[in-house]
């Protein structure tokens, strides 16, 4: 019986293996390719689908204008304001050889100063530290513990005075001992006119030593010395007020960029153009500007065009900002510019991505008006903003819009479903422009690696009288993608879209309307491989 | 061709070795202690479908197009195609139960896998070929049926000693399944693919597929198995029937469901602006869904695939051993309610070559395919073991032109 049961089991074994065999989940999946014929997507386009919301308006025509901004330069507080790192020292020493006995809690030196703090040309008789820090050092030569004391009077936090009080050590002129204390000066109010409140830029000090009253009684010469460092660090100002004199700031040449133009080359006339550059002031100073030039660079093309209008022929002047006590409200000085008085049509319609500027200012051209009112908080700035309105009625003449995008297709680039095929797209197109479409695939930074042919033109609406749309047209543009593109679309992951525009009328200005839309559908007529992507 | 070596067929059934089918096992009609059987049943079969198609499916390569253009010539209006793999042993064992000498208990388990379908011409059109073929043409895919169900059970019963009678009860544990059942689908593929419009009526169900679990449902399964002595033409016969499968699995609370009665039409995913074509994802979810065809979950209740069978035994009378006895002739009809199964008839013959060894063949008809040559062998090793080996679609197994095959193996000990 026993062989028998062998004989059992040795047989038993490949029907457990064919099971096992059955059952595997990691067979390979059988492929077959198939003929596909799909639609993939859908999407309708307005002007508010090409542009952003944000940059758009329309009038209650539905004309639609083009509304940018983009800051041109700031001036910022420490453009006007920079508070040194200051360091003051104090010595005491008695003026005639001793020795003197001073018993325990004797008060022997008491020291009233003004610190002078070098700010010309500002005369600032207000400071608020938003942050910064005092440093106190004292070196003490006597044989006895010292109390220090560091008061400065005219500076208060919450009504309090600043006060730093120091146990020193007992030292000897050959081993000194050392003390320091640290303070921070965040809150703090300066009154910097001084003990006498008649002066600028400076601050009462008091300084004092005293024989500790738990010590015992010191005998002082004139070899014994105690040496105070106290050094003001990192002063940001909260806010600050006196006099900033008259002075000229220089601002060194730079560059705003300016993507409105991103990505799009070509001709564009534009039928109006309106711009301002809005100035806010938010210093309490007046300021006069002098533009030295502003020139729209366009670099893929090298062409520059320099503005010339009333605000690079002469100097702006800029209102000062008012003081609200704990704010302040900013002062706006806005130059306009058109095409009845600058070139700022052509400015723009050379689809500048750089603009270039120089300027300097000038504060307080007029002197000390404010009869040292001049102020300044810390969030207080001078910028200047150009802001154009271009109503979209154009011409637009081989307009290039350029387009990167990522493609994220299922599969890999050895293994991929979709093998080969054509793309067809099929445009309803409501807007009065033309759109020549090419697709290629791009290469990592972007490069045209392989055109899918053969692209196409979707043809502009139909335009009745004054070029408005009386009738969208239906057009189809096909783009083939061979095996070895669809290979390389998988490897770079890229397809680079470019479309060429040109209004239909090239004679006269096309008002685009906000009601304009292209519908676009896209299909796929494709081999696809079953299974393909595993 | 996928099929380049018809042998293959056969090289995948090597490993079974010696395995056996139900409605071949000879019968223990005599007094034995013991009784083990191990049965492996492999089996496909299609109306139209090549066995080279077939097999380039099932061992995952890749299909040809003339090889999907050969069977696109061979679909009818109403096609039929089905597999099944199965394994199955039991064991009755001791000398009495319930206090009657000749009853046995009985313990079986077993393991089955079975697909059925019944489908359309242009749905092989559409899987195969794909929809371009019918452009500004409607494709008919339907009606159609399908299931695909994988399942072990766990019986105990009781088997009467003498004529192998036998009744059994067991628990069902769900692997897999998916079902559908599609009355019309009618799907209209517009010139350059500018929209397609699916008039559908059908539901789909299948267990939960974000599970690795074993299992993914429950259930409950009885088989039956009455074999009565009987006289034909004046000589003995043995009539049997059987049912087997006759239970249900309740799939868990995951499980998926979607339902459509209605028209589809599909342009393409709608996205807003240019943003929406940048980060486009051509997501299968994300095309259903926007079809409205989203899976919903929920418990499904669902019937096993039942077997019915009738078996007659009849002529000249072999006697290997007590538990061992053959007749020279059988017939035999059966069903399985699977989609695309038809009834089977088998009629065969049995040649005693050598008193332990013994050859079979026949003819058939039905089943998921037409007709079918029968052929078998079995043999006896020492005195206590039958190996058998047969196949109900014997020219399948020899040809990848055929549209069928099967291999069946039963090893059958009793002492």
């Amino acid at each position: 019986m026993p062989r028998f049961r062998s004989r059992l089991l040795i047989a038993t074994f490949p029907l457990l293996a064919v099971l096992g065999q059955a059952c595997r989940k990691d067979r390979p999946q059988p492929q077959w390719d198939v003929d596909a014929l799909v639609p993939l997507v859908k999407v309708s386009l307005s002007i508010n689908d090409l542009v952003p919301d944000s940059l758009l308006s329309a009038d209650s025509m539905g004309n639609v204008s083009l509304l940018y901004s983009t800051e041109l330069f700031t001036l910022s507080l420490d453009t006007v304001l920079t508070a040194p790192d200051t360091s003051f020292r104090y010595t005491y020493a008695l003026p005639f050889p001793g020795p003197v006995q001073f018993p325990p809690g004797t008060t022997f030196n008491t020291n009233d100063d003004v610190t002078q703090f070098d700010l010309a040309p500002l005369e600032l008789t207000s400071l608020i530290v938003r942050s910064g820090q005092l440093d106190v050092v004292i070196t003490n030569m006597m044989n006895g513990h010292i109390i220090g004391n560091l008061s400065l009077p005219g500076a208060s936090l919450d009504g309090a005075p600043f006060q730093v009080e120091m146990p020193l050590p007992p030292g000897s002129p050959s081993n000194p001992s050392t003390t320091s204390a640290s303070r921070p000066l965040d809150g703090y109010s300066f009154d910097l006119r001084g003990p006498g409140l008649n002066a600028v830029n400076s601050l009462a000090t008091h300084l004092s030593y005293a024989n500790s009253p738990d010590g015992s009684t010191i005998s002082i010469t004139n070899q014994d010395s105690l040496l105070a460092t106290v050094s003001y660090h990192g002063i940001i100002p909260q806010y600050a007020s006196g006099s900033f004199g008259t002075r000229s700031l220089s601002i060194d040449p730079s560059t705003a960029e300016l993507d409105l133009f991103r990505n799009i080359s070509g001709t564009i006339d534009l039928a109006q153009v309106d711009a301002r550059l809005k100035v806010r002031n938010g210093i309490g100073v007046d300021a006069r500007a002098n533009l030295l030039y502003l020139r729209s660079r366009n670099t893929s093309t090298g062409n520059e065009i320099a503005l010339n209008a009333p605000i690079t022929n002469g100097p702006l002047n800029i209102d000062r900002a008012i003081d609200l006590g704990h704010s302040f409200q900013a002062a706006s000085n806005t130059f306009h510019l058109g095409q009845g008085n600058s070139n700022i049509d052509q400015f723009l319609e050379n689809l500048p991505d750089k603009i270039d500027y120089a300027l300097d200012v000038t504060i307080n051209p007029l002197g000390n008006i404010s009869n040292g009112h001049d102020f300044l908080y810390h969030d207080s700035k001078l910028n200047a903003t150009l802001e154009v309105e271009i109503p979209l009625r154009l011409i637009a003449t081989n307009l290039v819009l350029g387009k990167t995008l990522d493609v994220d297709l299922p599969g890999s680039e050895d293994a991929h479903a979709w093998r080969s095929g054509t793309l067809h797209l099929f445009a309803t197109n409501g807007f009065p422009l033309s759109a020549e479409v090419q697709l290629a695939v791009a290469g990592p930074n972007g490069q045209v690696i392989s055109l899918l042919g053969p692209g196409g033109t979707v043809a502009p609406a139909q335009l009745g009288p004054g070029n408005t749309v009386v009738a969208p047209s239906a057009s189809r543009v096909d783009f083939r993608i061979s095996a070895d593109q669809m290979n390389m679309i998988h490897h770079y992951g890229k397809l680079q879209a470019t479309v060429v525009f040109n209004t239909a009328d090239q004679g006269q200005h096309t008002q685009i309307l906000e009601s304009y839309r292209m519908d676009l559908q896209i299909t796929l007529a494709a081999n696809y491989m079953v299974n393909g992507d595993e | 061709m996928v099929m380049s070596r018809p042998w293959g067929w056969a090289a995948l059934f090597l490993p079974v070795g010696a395995c056996a089918q139900g409605d071949t096992l000879p019968f223990p009609n005599t007094v034995h202690g013991h009784r083990a059987i191990i049965e492996v049943d492999a089996e496909w079969g299609s109306s139209a479908l090549t066995n080279d198609l077939a097999w380039g499916l099932f061992t995952g390569q890749r299909l040809s197009t003339e090889l999907r253009l050969a069977g696109s010539k061979e679909v009818r209006g109403n096609n039929r195609a089905g597999a099944c793999f199965s394994a199955r042993g039991s064991l009755a064992w001791g000398q009495g139960f319930l206090g009657q000498e000749r009853l046995m208990p009985r313990i079986s388990m077993g393991h089955q896998y079975l697909l059925g379908i019944e489908f359309a011409r242009d749905a092989y059109e559409l899987a195969f070929l794909g929809n371009a073929g019918f452009e500004d043409r409607t494709a008919h895919a339907g009606p159609a049926r399908f299931v695909a169900i994988s399942y072990q059970q766990l019986g105990f019963g009781v088997e009467d000693r003498r004529t192998g009678s036998y009744a059994e009860l067991g628990v069902v544990n769900g692997h897999a399944f998916s079902n559908g059942r599609i009355h019309k689908a009618d799907l209209y593929t517009a010139p350059d693919g500018r929209y397609l419009e699916l008039d559908l009526d059908g539901e789909y169900h299948r267990s939960d597929t974000g599970s690795t679990r074993l299992n993914k449902g429950t259930g409950a399964a009885a088989a039956l198995h009455w074999r009565h002595r009987v006289k034909v033409a004046g000589t003995h016969a043995m009539l049997s029937l059987t049912a087997t499968d006759l239970g249900f699995i309740a799939w868990n609370g995951n499980s998926l469901s979607a339902g459509k009665n209605g028209t589809i039409r599909y342009d393409g995913l709608t996205v807003a602006g240019i943003p929406g074509l940048e980060d486009l994802a051509l997501d299968k979810g994300r095309v259903q869904d926007s079809l409205g065809l989203g899976y919903r979950t929920g418990s499904v209740l669902q019937w096993l695939p039942a077997k019915l069978q009738a078996r007659l035994e009849f002529g000249r009378m072999v006697r290997l051993w007590p538990g061992q006895v053959f007749h020279a002739y059988s017939l035999s009809v059966d069903h399985w309610f699977v989609p695309g199964y038809r009834p089977r008839a088998l009629a065969q013959g049995r040649l005693f070559l050598t008193r332990a060894f013994h050859a079979e063949a026949g003819l058939g008809y039905g089943g998921f395919s037409g007709l079918r040559a029968v052929a078998g062998t079995g043999t006896c090793v020492g005195k206590h073991l039958y190996v058998g080996i047969r196949s109900t679609h014997f020219i399948g197994v020899l040809s990848g032109q055929a549209r069928g095959m099967a291999l069946a193996g039963s090893l059958e000990a009793t002492w």
